[in-house]
């Protein structure tokens, strides 16, 4: 069995360092502790979590809850709520946040974390499960609607597409800096293929038919080292691909890469224009 | 195999030249594949700001601002309103739309072509 990686969000370090031994004896893996809803959601993106244990007061400026609707906007990871206070007030508050359990301290033994970690752990499976099947769902109801128009990316297969929930959305919080720069290198280095002219040129030529250098110079009506530097820089970015045939290198658009990138370029745009 | 003529090259080549959704994507590619002005639309997709709120956020001197807005303006990617003595700028949905129609149209020619 793999094992679960769990984050603390505790601004009382006894209490924290309590849980985590806990958590210890029960095989999970207490990585990380912190005190702070900043330093949860800075730290989150590199942890690669499968838990998150958050108490409501804490050290920052943003409370346990705030945090945990941040997360949940961005990551696909259960959260329960580890608190002193169990009054109603409170938890109607947090139940917005959708938390996966609530745990009211003190926490002395196993036996007050365990079951409603299991539970949880259990619900967010069966959670990101029907959550497959409805993009499933919706992509084959866009193809029985001949009305509606298919865009490129629901036509990915569904392996592709699970790949992508993967990844958080590039529709990110301002607060995560890094991850929208992440996103926007790699998009904007693959825009740059299409804005210059002769490799956009490239690429629309390719569109109908695998071709030689030579005959992508002819094309481009450029010198041959011209062109082997732009062919160069598509095959960098993955977009097309050389394939030897005989004497002669034939390329060709490579169809994941394009998809990969037509996914990110389309959410982007969307983004922008709804 | 298919030979390719210089004359048939040409013509291809023609066709692709006068084809209003290349051209007009070519342009979009060109504009937006600037990281700078990458950002500024990122940002005005968050909210409309002021230029001075746009310098702030970019640490770009402010010229170097006024010149990618300018860019981003007058190819219609984003407009702007007055605020008090101030110029806001917002995103211009309406190109973005277009944009994502004419790419749709580019694209269905890889997947049906490839496959």
């Amino acid at each position: 069995m793999t094992e679960i990686k769990v984050m603390i969000v505790e601004d009382e370090l006894i209490t924290a360092e309590a849980i985590a031994i806990l958590l210890k004896k029960l095989n999970y893996n207490p990585i990380a502790i912190v005190s702070s809803g900043e330093e949860a959601i800075s730290k989150i993106k590199n942890l690669n979590l499968d838990l998150v244990l958050m108490d409501i007061i804490l050290a920052g400026t943003i409370d346990g809850i705030e945090t945990a609707k941040i997360i949940n906007a961005n990551y696909n990871i259960p959260i329960i709520f580890i608190t002193a206070y169990g009054d109603k007030k409170t938890l109607d508050r947090a139940i917005l946040s959708e938390p996966y359990g609530y745990i009211v301290k003190p926490i002395t033994s196993e036996d007050d974390l365990l079951p409603t970690i299991e539970l949880a752990m259990y619900n967010h499976q069966v959670k990101n499960k029907l959550k497959k099947g409805n993009e499933k769902f919706e992509q084959i109801k866009q193809f029985i609607q001949p009305d509606k128009a298919i865009l490129p990316s629901q036509i990915i297969s569904p392996l592709e597409k699970e790949n992508y929930l993967e990844q958080p959305d590039e529709d990110i919080d301002p607060m995560l800096e890094i991850e929208v720069f992440d996103e926007k290198v790699n998009l904007v280095e693959w825009l740059k293929s299409f804005s210059n002219p002769e490799r956009f040129l490239i690429l629309e030529i390719l569109k109908s038919q695998p071709l030689k250098l030579d005959e992508i110079q002819m094309f481009i009506s450029k010198s041959q080292s011209t062109s082997s530097h732009h062919i160069k820089k598509l095959e960098k970015t993955g977009f097309i691909k050389g394939l030897k045939t005989g004497k002669y290198i034939y390329y060709s658009l490579n169809k994941p890469k394009i998809m990969e990138f037509v996914h990110l370029w389309e959410n982007w745009i969307k983004n922008l224009s709804s | 195999m298919n030979e390719l003529t210089k004359n048939k090259i040409k013509t291809i080549k023609k066709k692709i030249k006068n084809n209003t959704s290349y051209n007009f994507l070519l342009e979009c590619m060109e504009i937006i594949s600037n990281e700078d002005r990458f950002f500024i639309l990122n940002l005005l997709n968050k909210k409309p700001c002021l230029l001075s709120d746009i310098e702030k956020s970019l640490n770009r001197s402010q010229p170097s601002i006024s010149h990618h807005v300018r860019i981003l303006e007058s190819h219609k990617f984003i407009h702007s309103s007055k605020r008090g003595k101030f110029k806001e700028y917002s995103i211009t949905k309406e190109t973005f739309i277009k944009l994502l129609t004419v790419w749709n149209q580019w694209f269905q020619v890889i997947r049906s072509k490839n496959d």
